[in-house]
């Protein structure tokens, strides 16, 4: 491979000395030619003959026609002359001078032979001033768009002349002109406008949009297609739509943006982990990471590189999207359907995400700009947990609870209570009545800052441009010594290298730098800050009497929640990702570009447990160091063609070929017991530990691919677009390296059609249908037969090392291929007051590709198989309607998805669990039913329980129907059959939302502007984590555990009414839909409220824009769920919060 | 010129492309693991894959199986007997009696066992095409064997029978799937005792000091002895007793120190599980024992107070009983701001409420955080004395041998000639205080609960314990559902459940 890289090189070289010739000024050329044209041996003839048959073509065309036919090479000033500009030809064995004679003139331009060279001028440029024209007056103006930004090269042409000029960076103009003249005014993009002169010197003139011809384009799998031409299912999501402020990655921005597109948050801690998936997950048993990621051509890794914190704490989940910065993205393009991904293959069954970060543009003015923005977080809800009165109450009616049950009295039992040594509480009224509580919760937690600058420079000359970029984000969380920061710089240039040569690069990097916490919901000894001071008896207080921090003896496991923040934990994650393009278009429509690059990314974490913390004191401190390092190279080359035919039938072909590298590997070490806490991980070898700990990995993968793509389309009417994929994966068995992924796709823009011309109503109009298959080959090395160490044994005094298999080979594991059907409909109203696009999709996904369960007794239980098939269902809808246009402008955007997963086949080895189904719902809530809670009634006099499967029921427990049972054979046979056991459990459906929604609203006013976002997930039911230990298990009251507040609505002897289970220990302990609550929520995701400046005289010059904006973030959410928050909720969930924000745009 | 350039540019991207498809090496790479075809080449791959076979059983961690966590194999064992209790609800389900056929905790061990055998199964036969030295590998694969006969014996302890898999070739090929049946009784007791008797006669009765923990001739006697003990085969059991006497172990002087780590390898010890503070897997037995407030020298050492011993086994010693130093049930500390120290007893010491204190393994001064150095003892030379005494004692009475060996016993704990006549005046009595002796002598080391079974008591101790939920069929732990369910029906679940 590398020879060939070096052959590129040295192409590359050939290519730039070469034609560096066609960049060069005009000027500079002649002098040039003349030392050239020395060693030109041809001679040439201006009355060489040429045959040209096409009627109307464009000059780069006729030139290239005549170059062909001829030895001749044009020359010109790319600036001077307007290569697109048609001219009608039709020459049939003309001579060379008198084809240019006809075509050349009516553009306004001559032209001169030198020796093969033919030198092309513009008329107007000539000093020597061919065109004389009489009663000449000047004028001068300026030329803005709608926002009155300066226009950079906007035409100005003498209607009906050839005479005119282009605006200077300035948007001003200079021309002598006819006092009776017509100018027109024109640039791409904007409607052509003619004011007349007369007796005007000054003419300004602000350019209005030409809303059709600046459609969006938008960026597909390898190129971009305008977006009346998209066959595939693909949403757009433009950077201005996202919220600003108090966002660290582009997945807290997503949620409810992109019809089709799930994003949920994982933790509401700094940089906290965002799940994002596309259409459902029906593919990847075997893993499902999500969406290929591609930015600016290059498939990036989103591995988590955060290497573990090699203690007994967890930190919390991260998202691997922190190192991006958002301000950098100029679009997201959201590829869902088949159609669309297939170009990407292998990885891409659970959708693309294709990210394009910002760009000069040639020609475009150096823009600084400046955002800013400050944000104050505050905590909105954590679980309420019991005061120290009501913990140590509790307590006391748990114990009393058991005293009855143990001894048979009352409800329990016909005891006699003067057999039974009287009951003694253990807190007594006067400790209850003094008791002073302690906040834990209160104790851990702060108010959030979170501080973000953008800055960055645009421009372009006519060659070359260029986007230039910094950011530093810095959040500080709502848990004490939480947070992350980040600081990012990106480069994109690009230069065109004459006509055929354009190439660019992009370049970023960055390093997101993580304060962590141990945040991880762990029990006992390995309880995090937040469940350690949910666990903590509220009566006691943080430091004792000599200032140490107290331990509870009644937890000894415990460690006191606030000395869990003396830990340091550092994590910092770099990444650089570097791509370089080069496009030769060597002939009009034909595009080659080769697009290597590389990303790097390293991941160090440096941890200290300190001796002031319970474990910390036990090791001596515990001090780890690792690092985490990951690379893919890629290297992609494709061809591009671009033809039209007869004006009506449009064609475009690509091709390519691409290789990417992977590699990670990592190290890390650790020890313990040093003699000060003073050099935390700065100094390892100063441990004591007889066996420090040292661990490395390392591991590579390649993956080749090959693919085409074909879009024929005729008339703007019917469009036909296929594609092709190979991939060839490292990770497979031989048999099945390669696996291949075709697509198509029909459109039929019914606008177009003549039909539709009449009507008024529908402004646009386009069915599409697509079919098509992606692969899923994300397995990591689990195909091959594995022996690992780590089995390890004491034998005598020292440790060796054991070697088992640990992996299970399958040579005829396959790709998993997911084959989907898409129908779409793209439409508008009212002149595009209202547009949208409705999808609806299904998807099967065969050979799904996870562990496959083995017969039990097997050393090893799963071997990674094609297991199966799975299906996807699901509808979109995305809408956007102006409301309100003008002064007062209104419009809406909403968003709606829905999908239905399931299974549709069973590998016949299928270990079928008895409540299952071949076909369920992925996600599936499989429980046991509950029936209320036992009461007293349900007893029998001796204290056993009348339910026949739950005779050591107690009243006060969940009561649980006894549905089925198992005949001789183990079948499910319906009816009870006094057993509690999982003939019991019913399919529930899926615990996945039923329907995801996004609802937003902007407003605008003369300068403000006000923009409101809702986003909701419906048709959920959840179980309170929380509750499944802080209420579920209120008898760990009497180990000391504090309880949530809930916990007083227990059922008891003397409140028979209550509405959660007793604090008795409940051996039928099971999941149940007991605790199953509504979670549908509709959360105010955020209310934005700008205010741009309007222009001040003189200042403009500075300042050309300059909004303020407040915004405030989750300032409410509609629920009935009971838990932290309906979306992101674990047993210590970290709190979520209400973000204000006060932010600054300037452009200078 | 012009054109040809471009031309050439084609073909020259044509030809870097080709040149990637040629160089495009899609064969695995794995840097880190060991792929099959470069295993077993040597002895030293069979050394590191017999050391695998020994992995469930290190102490360190609460999946494995002498661990001193609450749902351990061993833990188990203790907590269903009158020897055990647990300060923390964290598996009352187990202590009272109160599992049925879906508590993970108690099924979970058939899984793992069944699996360690066909791991053992596998490596005996890996083991025969290894090329090395023949006595070395004779005995690896007698190691490998004895660890198979233990782990289908552990089956028979908490199950009865199971389905496991002695053929190589079965497992060879997972994906034809065989539907096992438990084997009958004599058909599984006869697997166990083959394994063990061959084991056995392999085995050597010891190792240099880096090889201290394999099996030895004495430990798959030990295992040999439990079986015959449990199947009421005096004769044979007794025969396996004399053969572990054959070979030179030895009751230590003080019984504290049977498991301390300064008397680390003693003699008395048959099998243990060895233990390292730092460095390799440690025992958490300490740390799971001690409550705050108790007098430890090392204060490194955590304490999470999880198990206890009821107070009424506690009241089953005597005065004078030298094993009460290492089951405390009072003790002299000195409370917080205090000068003089103060007397800690069940009735003013929160953490002796519950019960007494099982510090069977006294600190090791290197201990820190949950990992102290103290081998676990699984098998020693005082438990062999006493399943011979009761041997005898079943066959022939209370002879004068039966009755000697319980004496050393009494006699190492400042009990001499202590044992009551009424107790040696028939079998009855004296099986009865046999009984009574091993829960003393070998508390919490896991052997009460076969004790108990073995004398059809298991039961009526709960009940004494107040646990009314224990029923017959208890003796056996359910089998997991998803075994029955995936042999089609072919395994019958226990009776009862």
């Amino acid at each position: 491979m590398k020879k060939n890289l070096l052959l590129f090189v040295d192409f590359i070289k050939d290519i730039e000395i070469k034609h560096l010739i066609r960049i060069m000024r005009l000027s500079v050329f002649l002098i040039l030619v003349s030392i050239f044209s020395t060693h030109a041996t041809i001679s040439n003839s201006q009355n060489i003959r040429i045959t040209i048959t096409e009627k109307t073509i464009s000059l780069d065309k006729l030139i290239n026609e005549i170059e062909q036919q001829t030895n001749y090479l044009f020359v010109y000033g790319e600036n001077d002359i307007d290569l697109q500009q048609k001219v009608k030809v039709d020459a049939r064995n003309k001579p060379i001078s008198e084809v240019l004679d006809k075509t050349l003139k009516n553009l306004g331009i001559t032209y001169e032979f030198s020796k093969n060279y033919i030198s092309l001028r513009r008329i107007d440029a000539d000093k020597t001033g061919v065109a004389v024209l009489q009663q000449t007056r000047k004028v001068s103006g300026v030329i803005t768009d709608v926002n009155g930004e300066p226009i950079i090269g906007a035409n100005i042409l003498v209607k009906g002349t050839v005479q005119g000029t282009t605006t200077d960076l300035d948007g001003n103009y200079t021309l002598e002109v006819p006092s009776n003249a017509v100018l027109q005014f024109s640039y791409i993009g904007y409607l052509t406008q003619e004011v007349a002169v007369k007796d005007k010197a000054i003419i300004n003139v602000s350019m209005k949009e030409d809303t059709k011809s600046l459609e969006e384009v938008v960026v597909i799998g390898y190129g971009s297609v305008k977006k009346s031409n998209l066959t595939g299912a693909i949403t757009q999501v433009k950077a201005e739509d996202l919220p600003q402020a108090g966002n660290m990655s582009l997945g807290q921005m997503l949620t409810g943006k992109a019809a089709g597109m799930q994003v949920s948050l994982q933790s509401a801690q700094p940089g906290g982990g965002v799940w994002m998936q596309i259409r459902g997950n029906a593919s990847g048993g075997a893993g499902n990471k999500g969406p290929l990621y591609v930015i600016d051509g290059f498939p990036i890794s989103t591995e988590n590189m955060e290497p573990g914190s090699d203690n007994r704490y967890e930190s919390g989940n991260k998202s691997p999207l922190n190192n991006l910065n958002p301000a950098d993205i100029a679009s997201i393009e959201i590829l869902k359907d088949a159609s669309a991904t297939a170009i990407y293959g292998a990885r891409a069954a659970n959708g693309v995400v294709l990210i394009t970060t910002k760009r000069g543009k040639q020609g475009e003015k150096p823009k600084v700009q400046y955002s800013g923005s400050v944000s104050f977080q505050k905590r909105v809800k954590q679980i309420d947990m019991l005061d120290a009165q009501g913990f140590m109450a509790e307590t006391n009616r748990v114990l009393y609870e058991d005293y009855l049950s143990d001894n048979k009295l009352g409800v329990y039992g016909n005891t006699d209570p003067s057999t039974v040594a009287p009951f003694s509480p253990k807190y007594s009224n006067d400790q209850i009545a003094n008791a002073q509580t302690t906040d834990w919760l209160g104790a851990v937690e702060r108010n959030g800052v979170i501080t973000q600058h953008n800055l960055s420079l645009t421009g372009g000359t006519d060659k070359t441009s260029y986007y230039i970029s910094g950011n530093y984000y810095d959040h500080q969380g709502v848990v004490k010594n939480n947070g992350i920061q980040r600081y990012s710089g990106r480069a994109n240039f690009d230069q065109k290298l004459g006509k055929y040569i354009k190439t660019g690069i992009n370049f970023n990097v960055s390093q997101v730098k993580s304060d962590n916490v141990a945040l991880g919901s762990g029990q006992n000894e390995n309880a995090g800050v937040i469940r350690a001071a949910m666990n903590a008896n509220p009566s006691l207080p943080i430091y004792d009497e000599e200032g140490k921090y107290t331990l509870d003896p009644d937890q000894p496991y415990l460690a006191n929640a606030v000395s869990l923040l003396e830990m340091t934990d550092e994590s910092t994650v770099n990444q650089l990702l570097g791509n370089f393009y080069l496009i030769v278009t060597p002939f009009d429509g034909l595009d080659v570009k080769m697009n290597a690059g590389f990303q790097q990314e390293k991941g160090e974490r440096n941890t200290y447990v300190p001796k002031t913390t319970l474990y910390g004191q036990k090791a001596g401190g515990e001090a780890s160091k690792a690092y985490s390092n990951r690379s893919s190279k890629l290297f992609d080359l494709t061809a591009s063609y671009t033809k039209t035919f007869n004006e009506v039938h449009n064609f475009s072909a690509m091709a390519g070929y691409s290789y990417q590298h992977f590699s990670s590997n990592g190290f890390n070490a650790g020890n313990s017991r040093f003699i000060t806490d003073a050099f935390k991980w700065n100094n390892l070898a100063a441990g004591e530990n007889t066996k420090p700990s040292v661990g490395s990995f390392g591991s590579e993968e390649v993956l080749g691919s090959v693919f085409a793509r074909v879009n024929y389309n005729y008339a703007d009417r019917y469009l036909i677009s296929a594609t092709m994929r190979g991939d060839a994966s490292s990770k497979f068995a031989e048999n099945h390296k390669w696996g291949y992924f075709p697509s198509m796709a029909l459109a039929w823009r019914m606008i177009n059609e003549s039909f539709m011309q009449e009507q008024e109503i529908v402004s646009d109009l386009k069915w599409r249908v697509s079919l098509g298959q992606t692969g899923n080959s994300n397995i990591g090395n689990n195909a091959l037969a594995l022996y690992s160490t780590g089995y390890n044994y004491n034998f005598g005094d020292q440790q060796s090392i054991g070697v088992a298999q640990s992996q299970l080979a399958n040579p005829n594991l396959k790709w998993e291929t997911t084959t989907e059907l898409n129908v779409g409909l793209d439409f508008g109203f009212f002149q595009n007051r209202i547009t949208g696009s409705m999808e609806f999709f299904t998807r099967r996904v065969d050979d799904l590709l996870d562990e496959k369960v083995l017969m039990q007794y097997n050393p090893i239980s799963k071997v990674m198989a094609n297991i199966g098939a799975k299906g996807s269902k699901g509808f979109e809808l995305g809408i956007n309607t102006r409301n309100l246009i003008g002064e007062f402008s209104w419009s809406t955007d909403v968003v709606f998805s829905l999908y239905r997963d399931r299974w549709l086949e069973r590998n016949p080895q299928w270990k079928k669990a008895i409540y299952e189904n071949e076909k369920d719902m992925l996600n599936s809530y499989y429980l046991y039913i509950s029936d209320g809670l036992v009461q007293p009634g349900d007893m029998n006099p001796d204290g056993t329980c009348k339910l026949p499967h739950m005779p050591n029921a107690k009243p006060g427990m969940i009561k649980y129907k006894d549905l089925n049972g198992r005949d001789e054979d183990g079948n499910l046979m319906e009816g009870p059959d006094g057993k509690l056991d999982d003939a019991d459990v019913v399919y529930l459906g899926t615990k996945t939302s039923k329907f995801y929604l996004g609802f937003g609203n902007t407003f605008a006013y003369k300068g403000f502007d006000l923009n409101i976002f809702f986003y909701g997930y419906l048709g959920r039911q959840l179980e309170n984590p929380a509750y499944d230990w802080y209420l579920k298990r209120s008898w760990f009251l009497k180990n000391g555990v504090n309880m949530a507040t809930a916990v007083r609505d227990r059922w008891a002897h003397d409140n028979q009414s209550g509405k959660y289970p007793t604090s008795i220990m409940n051996p039928y302990d099971r999941s149940s839909d007991f605790w199953l609550e509504n979670a549908n929520f509709l959360r105010c995701k955020n209310i934005t409220l700008g205010y741009t400046l309007p222009k001040i005289k003189n200042l403009d010059k500075v300042i050309q824009n300059l909004r303020v904006y407040g915004d405030v973030q989750n300032p409410f959410i509609i629920t009935k769920y009971s838990g932290v928050d309906p979306e992101m909720d674990s047993m210590a969930a970290y709190p979520t919060q209400l973000t204000v924000s006060f932010g600054v745009d300037i452009t200078f | 010129m012009k054109r040809l350039i471009l031309k050439n540019t084609i073909s020259l991207l044509a030809v870097c492309s080709l040149g990637l498809t040629s160089c495009l090496d899609l064969d695995p790479v794995v840097n880190d693991k060991i792929i099959p075809e470069n295993y077993f080449q040597n002895e030293d791959d069979a050394r590191a894959a017999v050391t695998a076979v020994y992995r469930p059983f290190i102490a360190g961690w609460s999946g494995s199986i002498f661990s001193a966590h609450v749902a351990s194999y061993l833990m188990e064992s203790n907590l269903v007997t009158d020897e055990m209790g647990l300060t923390r609800n964290d598996l009352e389900v187990v202590e009272r009696f109160l599992w049925s056929s879906t508590e993970s905790n108690v099924t979970k061990h058939y899984t793992n066992f069944i699996k360690h055998v066909s791991r053992a199964t596998l490596l005996m036969d890996d083991l025969q095409r290894t090329p090395m030295n023949e006595t070395r590998k004779q005995e690896l694969t007698a190691e490998v064997q004895c660890a198979r006969g233990l782990y289908m014996f552990m089956l028979y302890d908490f199950y009865g029978t199971a389905g496991v898999v002695t053929d190589p070739e079965v497992l060879r090929n997972p994906e034809n799937e065989i539907f096992l049946e438990r084997l009958s009784k004599e058909e599984f007791v006869k697997l166990i005792e083959s394994d063990l008797k061959s084991a056995a006669s392999v085995l050597p009765s010891t190792y240099a000091t880096n090889d201290w923990g394999r099996f030895t001739k004495g430990a798959a006697y030990a295992i040999l002895v439990k079986l015959y003990m449990q199947e009421k085969r005096w004769q044979d059991a007794e025969a396996a007793c004399r053969e572990i006497m054959k070979l030179g172990y030895d009751l230590q002087s003080s019984y504290s120190s049977v498991f301390s780590v300064e008397n680390a390898k003693n003699n008395e010890i048959i099998w243990a599980i060895p233990c390292l503070a730092e460095g390799g897997e440690g025992n958490m037995w300490l740390t799971h024992i001690v409550p705050p407030g108790y007098p430890l020298a090392n204060n490194k050492i955590q304490r999470w107070y999880v198990h206890n011993t009821p107070w009424s086994f506690y009241d089953k010693y005597e005065k004078g009983d030298d094993r009460l130093n290492s089951l405390v049930g009072e003790f002299k500390y000195l409370p917080e701001g205090a000068t003089d120290s103060v007397l800690a007893t069940r009735d003013n010491f929160e953490h002796l409420k519950k019960g007494a204190l099982p510090i069977k393994y006294p600190e090791d001064p290197k201990q820190t955080t949950e990992y102290s150095g103290n081998d676990v003892v699984v098998h020693r030379y005082a438990d062999v004395l006493l399943e011979l005494a009761e041997a005898i004692n079943e066959q022939n009475g209370p002879t004068g041998e039966a009755i000697s060996y319980v004496e050393q016993i009494r006699a190492r704990v400042g009990l001499p000639n202590s044992i009551p006549a009424a107790v040696t005046a028939n079998k009855e009595a004296f099986r009865d205080f046999i009984l009574d002796e091993r829960g003393r002598e070998l508390f919490c080391e896991g052997h009460r609960r076969r004790d108990l079974i073995r004398h059809d008591k298991l039961i009526t101790t709960a009940h004494e314990e107040g646990y009314t939920t224990a029923q017959p069929h208890m003796v056996l732990f359910p089998i997991p559902q998803n075994i029955i369910d995936e042999s089609q029906g072919k395994i019958k679940q226990n009776p009862g459940y």
